[in-house]
């Protein structure tokens, strides 16, 4: 009889726990399905982005480049991005079909050969043009790259906040965790990014400052901010001159317009 | 007549540049650059052939500019290159390596002038790429082309992209002078070597070409008709000299990559016919990548491809049978450090070639760059073997404006 009790007693707490457990998934997964939804429809963007290294010693260096965005209907964004500056790597450009499942079609093209060469989208963990994100960190946020858990809801300078731990689904992601904070008071919008590495252990923190809000509707960060917790480096994006549906279309995104 | 052509050619691409330049207002967006480098070349050994130097100091300028309107619809290039060798005085050369128009309307552009087109995808050699001829005196690797004009206008459609070219005329390679390294022992000037028969080097070329992805696949097609631009090689005369000429060529290509995952694999097939050879070769291959080891940020690529070509000991470029091991190492940290680095393995003669290339920005705008070719056991049965005192060091500074 005792015996029962407890295995009684044991399966309800089971139950519970997976009740409650898969609240927590899809209540993290209905937030970021929320975040994604509140900015359907951007069509296309562009902007001009100014990266700012910064090393433990405070010496500073700097990247310039241009990014264009195209929004796909059932699978992940196109996208370009044009290196400016430093000048020895001036014109060289990527361009990027992320995909909802599988992994992204990426190429790169080097102007000095005019040569354009299709490149493995694997490498996702390692730096990008030596600053602290990675490419994964900059590239399209698509729902479907990570399973969700709902952590609680906080307040950071008086807004709702909803804290969701993101569990990246490909296995060669450097992270183990992201922990994500969402303002639900201001359309879901991201306000701040924890990063744990293969270990872990904590390794960066990403702040989104600066927003603004475009088309009365899509909410983009001026200055994001990743600062690196395990090695002391930091690096700025600032992001200027946004401009929405510039009537960029599929033409805009080839290996041809790569070439231009 | 023919002369006429390119006359035209360039004169209406500069005279619709003066015409930007004259309504030049914010619908434009212009760019300027310039790089100027300052380079030296030392010979490990002395020259097998009289008159040779050992060490080139030598210095180059590449200025370049692009205007283009900001509906996207209408583009300039310009990209010039000038080059002062103390010694070879056919390495003192300057080109127009790029000048044209491009109209860019819905899927479509159409292209005039000069320009350089890369086609292919594997790493060692470059088979199936024939629009330019290449800037031999330049480069030791074949990747430093001449401007070339033509009309060129692409597509892209559902099916992949369609490009059509009509190459106005076929540019002669210049070989290095009597003082200069890496030359044959008869010292060949460009104007040397005829272009075949009644046939000059005004003869117009066709090319088209196909391309397209699948997944993982990235797949070209293309088709060259005209003047060849690999001198053809038929042997040596009783005096020594080489037998060389361009010849009227058919050539058919194939460039295929599958990306999959950190491995990429690469094949690249030809099929070459002219009245007095035919040929097909191969460079077939992969790479792989293992990324940012230990998470440092470096990545580290090896590629390994074979290469094939049914001339024998009359291929050009020696690469007939021959195996590349090579590897890529890109450290991604503020300095942009990389290089290359491998050997070229000949599996039916002795012969060795070893290269190095590498790189590294200094400060915002300079870069440093170090190259190193050496040849080993090279043997007597192949065109390499004048080459065989020519393993070279080059050091080059680059300044960017």
């Amino acid at each position: 009889m005792k015996n029962l009790e407890v295995l009684i007693l044991f399966f309800l707490a089971l139950s519970i726990d997976t009740v409650y457990g898969q609240s927590q998934e899809t209540k993290g997964l209905e937030i970021a399905q929320q975040a994604d939804e509140a900015d359907q429809g951007f069509e296309s963007v562009e902007a001009n982005l100014k990266m700012k290294l910064t090393n433990t010693q405070g010496q500073v260096s700097e990247r310039y480049m241009s990014n264009k965005i195209l929004e796909v209907k059932d699978d992940g964004d196109k996208s370009m991005i044009v290196f400016e500056s430093p000048k020895d790597v001036s014109g060289t450009k990527t361009l990027t079909y992320t995909h909802k499942q599988g992994p992204d079609d990426q190429w790169l093209y080097l102007p000095a050969l005019r040569r354009v060469k299709r490149i493995s989208s694997d490498n996702k963990s390692g730096p990008f043009m030596g600053s602290e994100f990675s490419y994964e960190d900059l590239s399209s946020s698509e729902v479907e790259k990570y399973t969700y858990k709902y952590v609680e809801e906080t307040t950071m300078s008086g807004a709702k906040i909803a804290v969701v731990e993101q569990y990246p689904v490909d296995p060669k992601s450097g992270y183990s965790k992201r922990i994500a904070y969402y303002n639900l008071s201001v359309d879901h919008r991201m306000e701040k990014i924890e990063y744990y590495d293969r270990k872990g252990a904590k390794l960066k923190t990403l702040l989104y400052e600066d927003y603004k809000q475009y088309l009365d509707k899509h909410w983009r960060a001026g200055l994001l901010v990743m600062t690196n917790q395990q090695n002391g480096k930091k690096t700025e994006l600032i992001f200027s001159d946004f401009a929405f549906k510039t009537g960029l279309s599929d033409a805009s995104f080839t290996q041809n317009s790569l070439r231009r | 007549m023919k002369h006429l052509l390119i006359i035209v050619l360039v004169g209406l691409t500069c005279r619709s540049l003066a015409q930007t330049e004259a309504k030049a207002d914010s619908k434009w967006e212009k760019d300027f650059s310039l790089e100027i480098q300052l380079d030296n070349r030392f010979f490990l050994n002395d020259g097998l052939y009289e008159r040779q130097e050992r060490n080139f100091l030598s210095g180059a300028i590449t200025p370049s500019f692009s205007v283009e309107s900001k509906d996207g619809k209408h583009l300039w290039q310009g990209k010039f290159f000038g080059r002062l060798d103390q010694y070879d005085v056919n390495r003192t050369h300057f080109d127009i390596r790029e000048l044209y128009y491009q109209h860019i309307f819905g899927n479509s552009e159409i292209s005039i002038g000069f320009k350089k087109v890369f086609w292919g995808v594997t790493e060692s050699s470059h088979l199936v790429d024939i629009i330019n001829q290449v800037d031999q005196v330049e480069t030791f690797d074949g990747e430093s082309k001449l401007g070339q004009p033509m009309i060129h206008f692409s597509t892209y459609t559902n099916w992949g992209t369609f490009d059509v070219f009509y190459l106005a005329y076929a540019r002669r390679r210049q070989f290095p002078a009597a003082r200069g390294r890496l030359r044959f022992p008869m010292v060949i000037e460009r104007e040397d070597l005829p272009v075949d028969a009644e046939l000059e080097q005004w003869h117009p070329s066709f090319a088209v070409r196909w391309s397209h992805f699948f997944g993982p696949f990235d797949v070209g097609l293309s088709h060259f008709y005209g003047v060849g631009r690999e001198p053809l090689f038929l042997g040596f005369e009783q005096n020594g000299a080489l037998q060389l000429f361009y010849p009227i060529i058919h050539q058919s290509g194939l460039d295929l990559q599958a990306t999959t995952g950190p491995l990429l694999w690469k094949l690249e097939a030809i099929y070459r016919y002219a009245d007095l050879q035919e040929f097909t070769a191969l460079a077939a291959g992969f790479e792989y990548t293992f990324s940012n080891v230990w998470s440092s940020g470096l990545d580290i690529g090896l590629v390994a491809e074979y290469l094939f070509d049914s001339r024998d000991e009359l291929t050009l470029t020696s690469l007939d049978n021959d195996v590349f091991v090579g590897g890529r190492f890109a450290f991604n940290d503020v300095k942009s450090t990389e290089f290359l680095t491998g050997g070229i393995f000949d599996l039916t003669r002795s012969t060795y070639f070893y290269s190095f290339e590498g790189g590294r920005r200094i400060g915002k705008s300079w870069k440093l760059e170090l190259e190193a070719r050496v040849f080993r056991q090279v043997s007597a049965e192949e065109l390499a073997f004048v080459f065989r005192q020519d393993d070279f060091i080059e050091t080059r500074i680059i300044k960017y404006f």
